[in-house]
């Protein structure tokens, strides 16, 4: 029974929350433009968050999201010259080299992924501040992609083959197992770094269409691009439900649940017109209430 | 008939919808030893952790010296002179030995929260030497030592206070000959001075040699109690499981026979640290069998064969096709099975379903392109649950929630889904009970029958002599004999060839 | 359990839905009403903990009870991605106005597509919009109501006259990135004012963040220039302004042969104005903020109905003195004190305020107004 409540409350979290303000905002809530304004501003995250998932799977934490974003857009912008399509693929290529570069790090290297993640945090930060303290890098055109139906197709196809990959390749199956009994795994004949760094690779991609969505949304490269992105996905996610150690219990679903609570907590309490210094305080009320009835314990079972 | 100490009534217990125990009533006499067995899941464990206060009983009623015994918790009922030693470490890290020794009771040694740690180490050193460990350093923290020690500190330290009674739950099981011959002298000394204890093992000839009773339990539910001649392994083992054995527990055959084929070879197989030059062919059909104490190297060549240790030197080969052995993908794409001896650790994925449990390694018989269905995966893992006769309620329910028997089934299952033609399995009966172990013997001997090649690896001696066409031994590393089939091969020869 | 969540989720929506598209017209009934109607304005700020960004956000809630208009504060936001989501935000919260700065150039063209798309007008201050594609675009933009810059150059060009009037004929100068247009306006400023008032520039490096850089430069000039008698700084951030006097205090020289003017407000610069090191230092753009906020609520009263925004610039105060500077750090920037008062806030919410009032206030914006306001 409690095992049933732990995995409702998520759900119901986003069911009250979207219950909560609709009620509340004298319809401001269920507008059709905020509706929109919110798959908009959810999407960035959400897209990260589904190639997030696959690592954090395999109990691993990255936290490169917001490093990786930025050095994969300055990169992408610096070959592709400004070209909208070419920084496209660009960003998606730097990505995966990203996301490998974690998953040298941890699998050669025998340390926690999240080393090299903070090593691309840091990287991809000053990176992104020294090229754009140097030249303006804006890609003007970018405006055509920030339309609802286009962030819509996107978060849809990454979503559905996430979901796909996760629940019926072996690549997901994978994923779970090695997070669950990474020793077994590898003795059942599964080449547990390979199935790790394919999960890195996921992350890649997907972060780099994040880093797209991301452009489309500011049209310029900056100091500040993909700024708290890790913090973002990792609040979601836990908001989500999201089992911290990965292993089987992880759900794909964490990430879209997680990602619309998150944005949804943020509209709803701008919409009331509260005071910006309590918004934060709710969220973290907010967070730690979710969290800490939704989170799988049974690992510290043997603590308490 | 000696005084009764214990006596719990009519005991329950529920865990959810899982009856563990139903209305057992057992006595503990002053200066004997009750014996209690049972499958793996009969309750055994769960009747006796009620004794000792881990857990109170849905119903019943416990009289202990007379008066009505409600335990809250371990320490309470240590106090009251009840201790209890169980197969896992009782033992905390990163505390000392001393601070081990007397969790719970440093108010005896110091006057408001101030421990007098001077004492507490003095009093510590004076038990360790009373009980033989006078190599252990109390103030040094309790990791350093090994499992074993540990586990001879925690004996040291239920003793230190004469308890009326001790409990002993599969103690034995993990430790070597030396520490088994140890707890038992313990017990002939306890029994002596008058302790009611008890027992429980699943080694039955340890049972016959040391109860003077026996309580069988079945499914939770009390079975019989046997005396004297009673007690004998046969006896008991029939008991345990309801019915009488069809045909022999191990093969009945005395016969070395197997296919002249070879289908795997090891050459000058080296692990520096581990084992040397160690080489050897599997044939077809054949059931190779690897003997020695647990640190001679033979679990690691098991590894080796399959792929999940890189040798110094040296190459495992499979006749078919030439393929060299490098890692445990390639084993395992070339029907290559392994049982690992840890299951809990190396094989199974305890919070995950039985059906993911059993198509892990075979997902690439059932995709389609990429697509795995999950229609599927429900159709192979149902398929092979039912031929291994795991007792489950769905092949969706968690791996964790099953007995060892029943676990090890799901990893065997695992395993003939993928069509597997040489099964390496090292020591494949360990931990599980009679049942089970009569299941898996009758399956190598089908894998016999079906060309279906055996390495294995098992520490009780009569398992290699009543099941492996071969076997090879091996001492500090090195192959020290082989030995053929035969009615006359007894467990002394061996003996000889490992120590 | 699945099937039943999906269907009350369903429900809800639904529900919701159709509640939700009766209520949506009496929203936009109140676009039309007089001053009588209390109006929603956005507002996207930095933060309200520095000194510049709690005195705005104190004189912002002061006039808004004043003019009785509703403010809603998204803090704290850093990218325009941030602020192009707040912004939408406040769009579905009813506001008829959003103020902001923008983070980058392509935060007009984002935010100001926005607000266009909803009918919303918006304000920025602070920045200058260096591309023509896009600074064409928003012009282009019926909503946009300010754009007021600083106006570097001019200020350049003033602070020169400072030396100038105080004898300085030799001067070093420390320039700033040539790829920033910011700097670039500096840079030129202080190389056209040298030019009109008849001063000599001996020699230049360039820097605008590095105190290293400034000691060894500044050192430098002092041995390969003895005659220099001053010193032009485009730059007093991040320890500039503190290793620029600290250099010429180490250097021997008699306190006060050389003259520096340099951008930036800096720690220490009231004595070094008192030793008479430092001429001519500058700071304080708080105005321009209240100005583009004012203006913003004006055109969302329906006070002024011209399309296209205002073009508005504004030169930060010269401070020449020690008493200017104790003025300076006293009052401004500073929560505690409402430097415009509430007639001058009054009078800047009208239907006669048009371009040039608005660049009227702002170029009223000196030392001279701030002794005034605070009766000194």
């Amino acid at each position: 029974m409690r095992d049933k409540i732990r995995k409702i409350i998520p759900v119901a979290g986003l069911l009250i929350l979207i219950v909560l303000f609709s009620l509340t905002t004298d319809g401001k809530f269920f507008t059709w433009r905020n509706l929109q304004n919110i798959v908009m501003q959810a999407s960035i995250a959400l897209v990260a968050a589904v190639g997030t998932v696959f690592v954090m799977a395999h109990n691993n934490l990255d936290f490169s999201l917001g490093g990786a974003c930025a050095l994969s857009s300055v990169l992408a912008y610096l070959c592709s010259g400004g070209n909208l399509w070419l920084f496209i693929i660009l960003a998606i290529v730097f990505g995966v080299c990203c996301g490998l570069f974690s998953a040298v790090v941890h699998i050669y290297g025998r340390v926690p992924a999240f080393m090299g993640g903070l090593c691309l945090m840091f990287a991809g930060r000053g990176v992104a501040q020294t090229a754009s303290a140097s030249r303006n890098m804006m890609v003007t055109k970018a405006v055509a992609l920030n339309n609802f139906w286009v962030f819509l197709a996107v978060v849809a196809v990454v979503f559905g083959v996430g979901y796909f990959i996760f629940n019926f390749t072996k690549v997901g199956k994978f994923q779970k197992l090695i997070g669950t009994n990474p020793k077994a795994t590898e003795l059942s004949g599964v080449s547990v770094d390979k199935y790790k760094a394919i999960a890195f690779v996921i992350s890649g991609v997907t972060l780099g269409i994040a880093s797209t969505l991301a452009l489309s949304r500011s049209l310029a490269v900056t100091g500040n691009t993909g700024l708290n992105l890790e913090t973002d996905v990792l609040l979601a996610l836990s908001l989500g439900g999201i089992a911290m150690a990965g292993g089987s219990a992880t759900r794909i679903r964490s990430a879209i649940i997680g990602v619309l609570t998150y944005y949804i907590l943020n509209n709803g309490m701008l919409l009331w017109g509260m005071n910006p210094d309590y918004v934060d305080i709710v969220k973290a009320v907010f967070f730690l209430a979710t969290v800490s009835i939704s989170i799988d314990r049974s690992e510290y079972d043997l603590i308490a | 008939m000696a005084e009764t100490i214990l006596k719990a009534e009519h005991m329950f217990k529920e865990f959810g919808a899982t009856k563990a125990v139903t209305d057992v009533t057992i006595e503990l006499r002053q200066g004997t030893v009750l014996g209690l067995v049972g499958e793996n899941g009969s309750g055994k464990s769960t009747l006796s952790s009620m004794i000792a206060g881990v857990y109170p009983p849905t119903k019943g009623q416990m009289t202990y010296m007379g008066a009505a015994y409600k335990p809250g918790s371990v320490l309470e009922a240590r106090k009251a002179g009840i201790q209890y030693l169980t197969q896992e470490q009782g033992t905390i890290d990163g505390m000392t030995v001393a601070e081990n020794m007397f969790l719970g009771e440093e108010d005896s040694f110091g006057k408001g929260g101030m421990v007098n740690m001077r004492r507490l180490i003095a009093r510590a050193k004076e038990i360790l030497n009373e009980n033989g460990l006078a190599h252990v350093d109390p103030s040094q923290p309790i990791e350093k030592y090994s499992f074993e020690d540990r586990k001879m500190i925690e004996t040291a330290r239920s003793l230190s206070k004469q308890p009326d009674i001790l409990i002993i739950d599969e103690t034995t099981t993990a430790l070597s000959k030396k520490g088994v011959e140890r707890i038992y002298e313990i017990i002939a000394e306890q029994k002596a001075k008058g302790t009611a204890i008890l027992i429980i093992s699943h080694d039955l000839s340890e049972v016959q040699h040391l109860c003077d009773e026996v309580m069988i339990l079945r499914d939770g539910v009390f079975i019989d109690l046997l005396h004297g001649d009673d007690i004998n392994p046969d006896n008991m083992r029939q008991k345990m499981i309801g019915r009488e054995f069809e045909g022999s527990y191990y093969r009945a055959d005395f016969e070395c026979t197997h296919g002249d084929e070879v289908v795997l070879s090891a050459k000058h197989l080296t692990v520096d640290g581990a084992f040397r030059d160690i080489s050897f062919d599997l044939h077809k059909g054949e059931i190779l069998g690897f003997g020695g104490l647990s640190d001679c190297g033979m679990h690691e060549v098991l590894k080796t064969v399959f792929g999940a240790i890189k040798p110094t030197h040296g190459s495992v080969t499979l006749t078919e096709g030439g393929i060299k052995i490098h890692n445990t993908t390639t084993s395992v794409k070339h029907k290559i099975a392994y049982i690992p001896k840890d299951r809990d650790k190396e094989s199974l994925f305890q919070p995950t379903s039985i059906k993911d449990n059993i198509v892990a390694s075979s997902l690439d018989k059932i995709r389609k392109w990429i697509y795995i269905s999950p229609r599927a995966e429900r159709k192979m893992a149902n398929e092979q649950a039912k031929i291994m006769e795991v007792k489950m309620q769905s092949v969706m329910q968690m791996a964790k929630d099953l007995s060892g028997g029943n676990k090890q089934k799901v990893v065997i299952a695992k395993w003939l889904a993928n069509d597997s033609r040489i099964f390496i399995m090292d020591c494949p009966t360990r931990g599980i009970d009679v049942g089970v172990k009569a299941k898996i013997y009758r399956l190598m001997e089908d894998f016999k029958k079906q060309g279906i090649s055996v390495l294995m690896v098992s520490e009780e001696m009569m398992e290699l002599i009543g099941m492996a066409d071969r076997i090879i031994t091996m001492k500090d590393g090195r192959q020290t004999g082989e030995f053929m089939r035969s009615e006359s091969l007894s467990e002394a020869d061996i003996i000889q060839k490992i120590i | 359990m699945k099937k039943v969540l999906a269907i009350v989720l369903a429900v809800m929506m639904m529900l919701a839905f159709a509640a939700c598209s009766g209520s949506d017209k009496p929203a936009d009934g109140g676009q039309e009403g007089g001053s009588n109607v209390r109006h929603k304005i956005g507002m996207i700020w930095y933060g309200n903990t520095d000194p510049m960004g709690g005195t705005f956000y104190a004189w912002a809630n002061h006039a808004a009870e004043l003019l009785n208009v509703e403010l809603v504060w998204h803090l704290g936001d850093y990218t325009t991605e941030a602020e192009l989501a707040a912004c939408e935000q406040m769009i579905s919260a009813g506001c008829e106005g959003i103020y902001f700065i923008p983070m980058d150039t392509a935060a007009n063209l984002q935010l100001g597509n926005a607000c266009k798309d909803a009918g919303v007008y918006w304000a920025v201050s602070n920045r200058d919009i260096l591309d023509e594609d896009i600074k064409a675009a928003c012009y282009a933009n019926p909503y946009m109501v300010t754009h007021i810059w600083d106006a570097s150059y001019d200020l350049a060009k003033n602070m020169v006259k400072v030396l100038a009037d105080q004898g300085v004929k030799k001067v070093c100068m420390i320039s700033g990135d040539p790829k920033d247009a910011m700097m670039v306006d500096r840079n030129n400023g202080f190389q056209d004012g040298c030019k009109e008032y008849g001063i000599e520039i001996l020699g230049t490096f360039q820097t605008e963040t590095d105190a290293k850089v400034i000691t060894d430069g500044v050192n430098n000039f002092l041995t390969l220039y003895p005659d220099v008698q001053g010193i032009l700084a485009v730059s007093g951030t991040a320890g500039c302004g503190e290793a620029i006097i600290s250099t010429l205090e180490g250097s021997g020289r008699e306190a006060g042969s050389i003259k520096v003017a340099t951008f930036d407000t800096f720690d220490g610069n009231k004595e070094a104005f008192e030793k008479g090191w430092l001429a001519a230092n500058c700071g304080g753009y708080t105005s321009e903020c209240l100005v583009a906020f004012l203006a913003l609520v004006n055109r969302v009263q329906g006070n002024i109905t011209t399309d296209g925004p205002f073009k508005l610039h504004l030169s930060p105060i010269i401070i020449s003195s020690a008493e200017e500077m104790d003025i300076f750090s006293q009052y401004v920037d500073n929560p505690e004190i409402q430097l415009y008062s509430d007639e001058d806030i009054k009078g800047m919410v009208s239907a006669n305020c048009d371009e040039a009032y608005y660049q009227g206030v702002l170029d009223n914006w000196t030392i001279d107004f701030v002794k005034k306001a605070v009766g000194k």
